[in-house]
């Protein structure tokens, strides 16, 4: 549904984005991780056609590119983008909003009351946005976002300032708009709750992809036990020669490869090390990330 | 879409209190300026017309005798001493307060008598005491249209019908150019502050300015309307409605025709809306290339004094013309045209250059717009 090819972005000596190149298709949701300042906002500013890309091209539906500005207009018909919650106008409503939203791509605001319902925005969204507290906004902007009902969404730091109970309630409807075939970026620091409703979660550093982490399929599976340097070091010679130590503190034995009772002696022997929790299952968004990100920290 | 894009651009501008403003000093200044103007003290026709035989006196006194041992000096000789018995006379019909066919016949005679004393090359008068040729046109185009019409002589210039032209005149030009500037300083500026929210609309930039001019327009002209209802109305409450049928004169086809107020007005507004549009698109093409308020409205001055500025240094500025038709109040009265020696300047041909105009700044934006669109590379974060 989209493609990203060749893609290269580079401010003054600066790579941004370096020959990256992904497809993703309908119907999922797509996780993009990365720390601050490293390219994520770039790589959805260049899907809507904000940033021209020096190298490489946008391609949606295997054939639109962003050749000219009635190919933009023609892909923007089908593609939203996550307002930022400093950018709404003070003096407009929150249903203003939303109606904008809703006319300008479904070219309908039938569906505006459920969005709110649902998003339990009732009692403010008639009042104007300057009164809205950073979780009201951060609300707001996700049900323009619903609002517009387009087949592709790129949402930037969709759950920052919300709490848990809102940050639960987006999630769902993630989940329910991924059923409805709409493919979705979501770019969040929230790792594990991506990990709820992601179908990959895509890694990004010095400019490419380094890791594609797919939530559905054959994934392998880790015995994860947090473990001091220390005792790390007692143990180092003892390990299998492909186990992970993660960012100084989270020991992965990689169940590959073990038959039953080798599994059974190494859960055995660890758990003397055990002062957390140890846990068995694939790596998940925050050790891959804690793995990319914090290794050299 | 576009009316969609319309209806939050009209959310918008309802709630923009510098809009507001400006709106309400079109609204005051109407009712304002009548404050100030019925103050004025305005010559009377008798008045005008014993300053012209004062006139015609000053002539005799210094017409050389030399000259009228001439044929030539002795038949202009003729001519203006005939011209002030009757203009003369003409002082004395006002007087009387009657008798208003007598006084424009002999005006149009007066007319005619200095004209041929034009023909003759005004031998023997000094310069300063020539009536210009505009002004006679003026007088017998009036005359004629009175006669015409069979209207009164001297209408009261403090009411509203009169009112409204002079105050029309006076907001016209130069100031309305720089309001209609102001108002759309940041017409395309205030998207920075949001532009995550409109950035990907799924709307071409034309439908976008168009309904941002639309919107800015119907602004400026409804405001505008209510500031003439305003004003008319405190007038007529004042001093009356007066005669919206009586003459105002407009320089036309090379010659002076004299038009009803109210044709008067309806001309004075059509080209207001012409002007509003022309500064409108300007405003979006000066946002397009300043992204600055303030330099909306300095270089949009600067580029109407232009042509002023050359004139005052005695360069050729004819290219540069169509940028002082603005100025309509002097389009419509002729005086642009003596000011620029350019007999072709009227108010039709300051209409189509100014429709000229626009269409060469929407030029100018669509060429500007296309070259941001690819030279956007990397240029948004």
């Amino acid at each position: 549904m989209l493609e990203l090819k060749k893609i290269s972005v580079a401010y003054k000596d600066k790579k941004v984005l370096d020959n990256l190149s992904f497809t993703a298709h309908e119907g999922e949701i797509i996780g993009v991780v990365a720390p601050n300042g490293t390219g994520k906002t770039t790589l959805f500013n260049v899907m809507a056609n904000f940033i021209k890309p020096k190298t490489g091209e946008v391609i949606y539906k295997e054939r639109h590119t962003y050749k000219s500005e009635r190919a933009e207009l023609f892909i923007h018909k089908n593609l939203s983008t996550f307002p930022d919650q400093s950018d709404l106008f003070d003096e407009l409503t929150g249903m203003d909003h939303m109606k904008l939203y809703g006319s300008m791509w479904k070219k309908s605001t039938k569906h505006i009351q459920e969005i709110v319902d649902y998003l339990q925005m009732n009692d403010y969204v008639k009042r104007k946005v300057r009164t809205y507290s950073l979780g009201m906004r951060q609300r707001l902007c996700f049900a323009m976002m619903v609002a517009t009902d387009t087949s592709i969404m790129l949402m930037d730091e969709v759950m920052n300032g919300l709490d848990v109970s809102n940050v639960a309630l987006i999630s769902k409807r993630l989940i329910q708009m991924k059923e409805e075939k709409k493919l979705i970026f979501v770019a969040s620091h929230l790792l594990e709750n991506l990990d709820l409703y992601a179908d990959r979660v895509i890694f990004l550093k010095d400019g490419n992809i380094i890791h594609e982490q797919r939530f559905h399929g054959e994934t392998e599976d880790y015995i994860k036990l947090e473990i001091e340097h220390d005792q790390y070091e007692k143990l180092k010679n003892m390990l299998p020669a492909n186990h992970m130590y993660i960012a100084n503190h989270i020991l992965c034995l990689p169940l590959k490869g073990m038959n039953i009772s080798e599994q059974t002696k190494w859960i055995e022997n660890l758990l003397d090390f055990n002062e957390k929790e140890l846990t068995i299952g694939p790596l998940g968004t925050v050790e891959y990330y804690e793995k990319y990100y914090l290794e050299n920290e | 879409m576009f009316w969609k894009y319309v209806l939050f651009e009209s959310k918008l501008l309802i709630r923009n209190r510098k809009l507001w403003f400006l709106g309400l000093i079109i609204i005051l200044f109407f009712p304002i300026y009548f404050l100030y103007y019925s103050q004025s003290d305005p010559e009377s026709l008798e008045d005008q017309k014993k300053y012209e035989a004062g006139i015609i006196s000053s002539i005799f006194n210094q017409f050389p005798e030399d000259q009228r041992d001439t044929s030539e000096g002795n038949e202009v000789y003729d001519l203006i001493s005939e011209q002030s018995s009757l203009v003369n006379m003409q002082v004395y019909y006002l007087s009387q307060g009657k008798n208003t066919e007598a006084y424009i016949e002999s005006g149009l005679r007066v007319n005619e008598l200095r004209l041929e004393v034009h023909e003759l090359g005004n031998k023997g008068i000094p310069d300063h005491l020539v009536m210009p040729k505009e002004e006679i046109l003026k007088e017998d185009a009036l005359l004629t249209y009175i006669q015409k019409h069979d209207i009164p002589l001297q209408p009261d210039t403090i009411v509203a019908s009169n009112y409204l032209i002079v105050a029309l005149n006076t907001f016209s030009g130069i100031l309305f150019f720089i309001y209609v500037l102001i108002s759309g300083s940041e017409i395309l500026l205030y998207e920075q502050r949001h532009r995550t929210v409109v950035n990907g609309f799924p709307l071409s930039f034309n439908t976008k300015i168009h309904s941002k001019i639309m919107i800015h327009f119907l602004h400026t002209i409804i405001f505008l309307l209510i500031g003439l209802l305003v004003g008319g109305l405190y007038a007529a409450k004042e001093a009356g409605f007066g005669d919206f049928t009586y003459p105002v004169l407009i320089y036309q086809n090379g010659s002076y025709e004299a038009i009803s107020t109210l044709s008067y007005l309806l001309h004075t507004l059509l080209a207001i809306a012409v002007i509003t549009l022309m500064a409108l698109y300007l405003s979006i093409l000066l946002n397009m290339i300043f992204n600055n308020a303030y330099a909306n409205v300095l270089i949009g001055l600067g580029i109407f004094l232009i042509p002023h500025l050359l004139v005052n240094i005695r360069v050729d500025s004819q290219l540069f013309h169509p940028l002082t038709y603005i100025d309509f109040a002097n389009v419509l009265s002729g005086d642009l045209s003596v000011k620029l020696e350019n007999a072709q300047i009227d108010y039709w041909h300051a209409i189509f250059w100014l429709v000229i105009l626009i269409l060469l700044i929407l030029t100018i934006i669509t060429v500007v717009n296309r070259f941001i669109y690819f030279k956007r590379k990397e240029a948004n974060e």
